[in-house]
């Protein structure tokens, strides 16, 4: 049994014995094998194969079918949208605050920034966060700010207001740096849960475009 | 009847494998029963021609439990059978190789490796038709697992070559000389 040296046709013969080929593909190809006695001697082989491998035992589909398992449509994670406002939900829940804090040495070299004070006011429905920066009737009243300042290897600026801590006066200084070391005692409790917090005056938010 | 009708009509009576997946997925437990119709014999054909023997059915069972607990990931990117072909290959693979590590006698003939031409291959021996037959069996029984695959998938199924390409895990340029190194070692044998 040689090959026929036309390998196109030769390559499509298993699909004339499927039934797989376009009318005119097929009859450019029977016109072939009627022409080629190679041809026709692989045909009829092919489909001596085909027709061995087509005697297997039956199988029971309604065994199979029995045996599937039910659907379970898959859990679909929360996007990152959703987890955030989750996140904020919880922290007006909560009724707490956020203090973000400035690079290095937040009392004391002159390229200090501060000290962020961005108070989340959030409506629950979603996950939108307002940014307010804290006051000094805020830095007295523990209950407003939550989150301790924390001070950052290099100089990020986390929030939407920031200032130098040179352009503070000592009264503003005292009273934030009280605020910070009382933001441990902060709990839920002491927050006022339902009014939205006062943004800070201009003296401490002047020059941070908020 | 208008064509909008009759197009309708002709879907609902032959639904894709796609339209019978969200069937199935939406609670249509008869969707599941045509799908498993449509492709369990040719599944058979496939692991019988490739090596399985008195386990057949309970391979094509374990193919369609596999790829029924796993349709979501199912995209639809190649047709149905083809994903039932891999997955039926892959669990052969699987039982092949758990069975030399058992160290016990094989009640099947593909082996893993692709360098042992021959084998003890005869899986159809409860269904030996005529001489013809066994004449073909004995050739593809000289075949590489690899070839027979390729071989099986091509004549038997009429698959195209990027279909086998990702069914049997190769290129299609592979699956091109594959048939056709398994054409020319049939009819060398046969010329025998």
């Amino acid at each position: 049994m040689t090959d026929c040296p036309n390998g196109d046709i030769r390559d499509l013969l298993p699909d004339l014995v499927n039934d797989r080929l376009a009318p005119e593909t097929r009859a450019e190809v029977e016109a072939h094998v009627a022409s080629c006695e190679d041809c026709r001697e692989e045909l009829a082989l092919l489909r001596d194969v085909r027709r061995s491998m087509h005697r297997v035992p039956a199988v029971a589909v309604s065994d199979i079918v029995r045996a599937l398992p039910a659907y379970r449509a898959p859990v679909r994670r929360l996007g990152i949208g959703w987890r955030i406002a989750a996140a904020a939900l919880l922290i007006v829940g909560g009724g707490t605050s956020i203090v973000v804090a400035r690079d290095e040495g937040i009392l004391g070299g002159d390229s200090a920034n501060v000290v962020v004070a961005p108070v989340v006011q959030v409506t629950p429905a979603t996950p939108a966060v307002t940014h307010v920066a804290a006051s000094d009737e805020q830095a007295a009243s523990p209950s407003r700010s939550a989150a301790p300042a924390t001070p950052t290897p290099a100089p990020r600026e986390l929030a939407v207001a920031s200032t130098s801590v040179g352009d503070l006066s000592e009264a503003e200084l005292d009273a934030l740096v009280n605020d910070l070391g009382s933001l441990d005692a902060v709990t839920p409790a002491d927050v006022d849960q339902g009014a939205p917090v006062s943004p800070l005056p201009p003296s401490v938010t002047s020059g941070t475009g908020a | 009847m208008s064509d909008v009708a009759a197009t309708a009509r002709t879907q609902a009576d032959d639904p894709t494998d796609l339209d019978l997946i969200a069937r199935w997925k939406s609670g249509d437990e008869r969707a599941a029963t045509l799908l498993v119709e449509r492709h369990a014999e040719a599944i058979a054909r496939f692991v019988t021609s490739v090596g399985a023997r008195e386990d057949v059915e309970d391979l094509v069972q374990e193919t369609f439990v596999r790829a029924f607990g796993s349709l979501d990931s199912f995209r639809g990117e190649s047709s149905l059978r083809t994903w039932l072909f891999t997955i039926a290959r892959r669990l052969l693979l699987d039982r092949r190789r758990s069975e030399r590590r058992r160290g016990g006698g094989s009640r099947m003939a593909m082996d893993v490796k692709d360098t042992d031409a021959v084998t003890e291959y005869d899986p159809l021996d409860s269904v030996v038709a005529d001489e013809t037959e066994r004449r073909m069996r004995e050739a593809m029984a000289r075949l590489t697992p690899t070839q027979r695959e390729v071989f099986t998938l091509r004549v038997s199924e009429g698959m195209s070559y990027r279909e086998i390409a990702e069914a049997v895990d190769t290129t299609e340029g592979a699956a091109r000389v594959h048939y056709h190194n398994a054409m020319r070692a049939i009819k060398e044998f046969l010329d025998d």
